[in-house]
């Protein structure tokens, strides 16, 4: 069970503003990208706790940077709800097991206390006691639940 | 009858079997792989971790690792992650492009590495600019990356469905690929066209330079399509998820406006003064858009209250301007020659923008602090508005210039 605050967000999150350019080659640690999750909008976004993101329609667009995942995982981001993905983004974030749940978000406020089952599939509002079933490719899934694409090429490679 | 789009004809081969849009595919064959400099270091810390395992990398000839984002080095770290880069490159035989060989997506039509049916996959959300030859092409991340290196496939694959978009007629003198683009995507803007194809059709578009066809296909990602795509192999009774005809006659240039690239207006709704003006970019670099910027540069002189950076998009380009004499019109005129590569497009360095700077810019992105500042704004036009537009120091009609 993965539980969390939702931090609301608008329409078309491009990936400048969950990272911008300037901190992309400040390190060889994915851990140092969270310093600088959505820099110039969100103030000290990386103390807020336990977060699940909830955004509009399109997240995720622009810039393939995987660093934006990086960034999001390292800054305690539990997962992500929005309208709808940019695909590459969406990709980068089961490669590297951040959920992206796609559900209609518009009545989800600030700060509601959000859980999400991953094996049922459904996201509940625990502030408005409300629920969401959602869908994941049979592709996601097995990235969630194994953590990453990283360790399903380990394992071919293994064979 | 076997009608397909262009995508799944392209996968179809790949798969030597007949596929349609909705299908999943758990490994999909890759011919051509392109790594940039931005990328390149992350997924080397990647590679270490499978390195042990033994990976047997996938056609080295076939993997580009082009040195064009950030280079010439602006900083000790970033000189030092070149250096890492070089190096992986020359342990896996890989083929290198060094810095200022030119933009990673005008480098590869230009030398001929990618072919029509092909599949390119790169580390760089505007791979999708080499489907203006037919290639299906399109931006992955770095674990992905990793995987095709290590196998030479991607792994899961959802044969995408295809939206048709018809141009017909001709564009007036002063209006170009740019300006297309940019209404096709205020246009597209709001539908349902993530993670489709965008199969751009129609006499405008198959009457294209390459030059004009890599402008209208590198854009496609801006609006989060999976790719775009031009074949005169194409089947247009297939099954496409939409269809959408513009008719170009009447089109004026376009100016996209802050803060996205889907803003775009005709320009006769934007009136602002700049003060720096860009022209180079995957999107617009080539020899036909600084051949354009040469024609309006030639009688006149860059605003004294205006910079303009020109940045050609490869080596190749920058020995063809400075063969036919356009070179010598850029100085004349005042600009700023900055060696191939992405420049200030990227943000990073090479005029990158202050807190009170207007730019116009020839490049794809106005995000929020895209080209440096977060407090900066930026104007997406065509090649011929910049140009215009830096010589009169606001944002400017090129047909109000143009000889």
């Amino acid at each position: 069970m993965i539980e969390g605050r939702a931090l609301t967000l608008e329409d078309n999150i491009d990936t400048d503003t969950i990272i911008p350019t300037f901190a992309l080659q400040l390190s060889r640690d994915p851990k140092t990208f969270a310093e600088y999750a959505f820099y110039h909008t969100i103030p000290d976004f990386k103390k807020i706790p336990q977060k699940i993101l909830v955004a509009g329609r399109n997240f995720g667009c622009g810039s393939s940077r995987e660093e934006a995942v990086f960034a999001l995982i390292h800054a305690d981001v539990k997962a992500v709800l929005a309208q709808s993905f940019a695909p590459i983004f969406k990709r980068n974030a089961f490669n590297n097991a951040l959920l992206c749940i796609k559900i209609d978000t518009s009545s989800i406020a600030e700060d509601n206390h959000l859980r999400i089952d991953p094996s049922q599939k459904i996201v509940y509002n625990e502030t408005q006691k409300t629920s969401y079933n959602f869908e994941l490719s049979a592709a996601e899934e097995t990235l969630f639940r194994e953590g990453g694409l990283l360790n399903l090429l380990k394992r071919r490679l293994k064979k | 009858m076997n009608m397909k789009t262009v995508a799944e004809g392209i996968v179809s081969q790949h798969m030597k079997t007949p596929v349609k849009a909705g299908q999943e595919i758990e490994e999909l064959p890759i011919d051509k792989l392109l790594i940039n400099d931005v990328a390149a270091v992350q997924l080397i810390e990647l590679y270490k971790t499978v390195e042990d395992l033994n990976p047997k990398p996938f056609d080295p000839s076939s993997v580009f690792v082009v040195l064009d984002h950030v280079t010439p080095p602006p900083d000790p770290v970033i000189a030092e992650n070149l250096s890492i880069t070089k190096q992986f490159a020359k342990a896996l035989n890989l083929r290198l492009f060094k810095e200022g060989e030119g933009i990673e997506h005008v480098l590869l039509t230009e030398n001929n590495l990618i072919n029509p049916h092909e599949i390119l996959l790169g580390t760089d959300s505007h791979t999708c600019t080499n489907g203006a030859i037919g290639c299906f092409a399109f931006g992955i991340g770095i674990t992905d990356a990793l995987f095709v290196l290590c196998t030479g496939t991607f792994y899961n694959f959802t044969v995408p469905e295809t939206i048709l978009i018809k141009c017909t007629g001709s564009m007036k003198k002063g209006v170009y690929a740019k300006d297309l683009i940019l209404c096709i995507l205020s246009q597209l803007n709001q539908r349902n066209v993530l993670d489709k194809v965008l199969q751009f059709t129609g006499n405008t578009i198959h009457t294209m330079s390459l030059d004009e066809k890599s402008t209208i296909c590198n854009m496609a990602t801006e609006i989060s399509a999976k790719t775009g795509i031009i074949s005169l192999k194409e089947d247009l009774s297939a099954e496409y998820a939409d269809h959408y005809t513009f008719p170009v006659d009447d089109l004026t240039p376009y100016v996209a406006v802050p803060h996205s690239p889907l803003n775009g207006k005709p320009i006769s709704e934007v009136n602002t003064e700049i003060t720096k003006a860009f022209l180079g970019s995957c999107t617009n670099s080539r020899l036909t858009d600084l051949q354009i910027a040469a024609q309006i540069l030639e009688n006149n002189k860059v605003n004294n209250s205006v910079d303009l950076y020109i940045v050609p998009g490869s080596r190749r380009i920058f020995e063809q301007i400075t063969q036919t004499g356009i070179l010598a019109t850029f100085l004349r005129a005042g600009a700023v020659i900055l060696p191939p590569n992405c420049a200030a497009c990227f943000g990073r360095h090479m005029g990158v923008l202050g807190p009170h700077d207007i730019c116009i810019s020839s490049g794809n992105r106005n995000y929020i602090g895209r080209m440096g500042s977060e407090k900066a704004k930026v104007y997406l036009a065509s090649p011929a508005t910049v140009a215009a537009s830096a010589v009169t120091g606001k944002i400017t009609d090129p047909r109000e210039v143009l000889p």
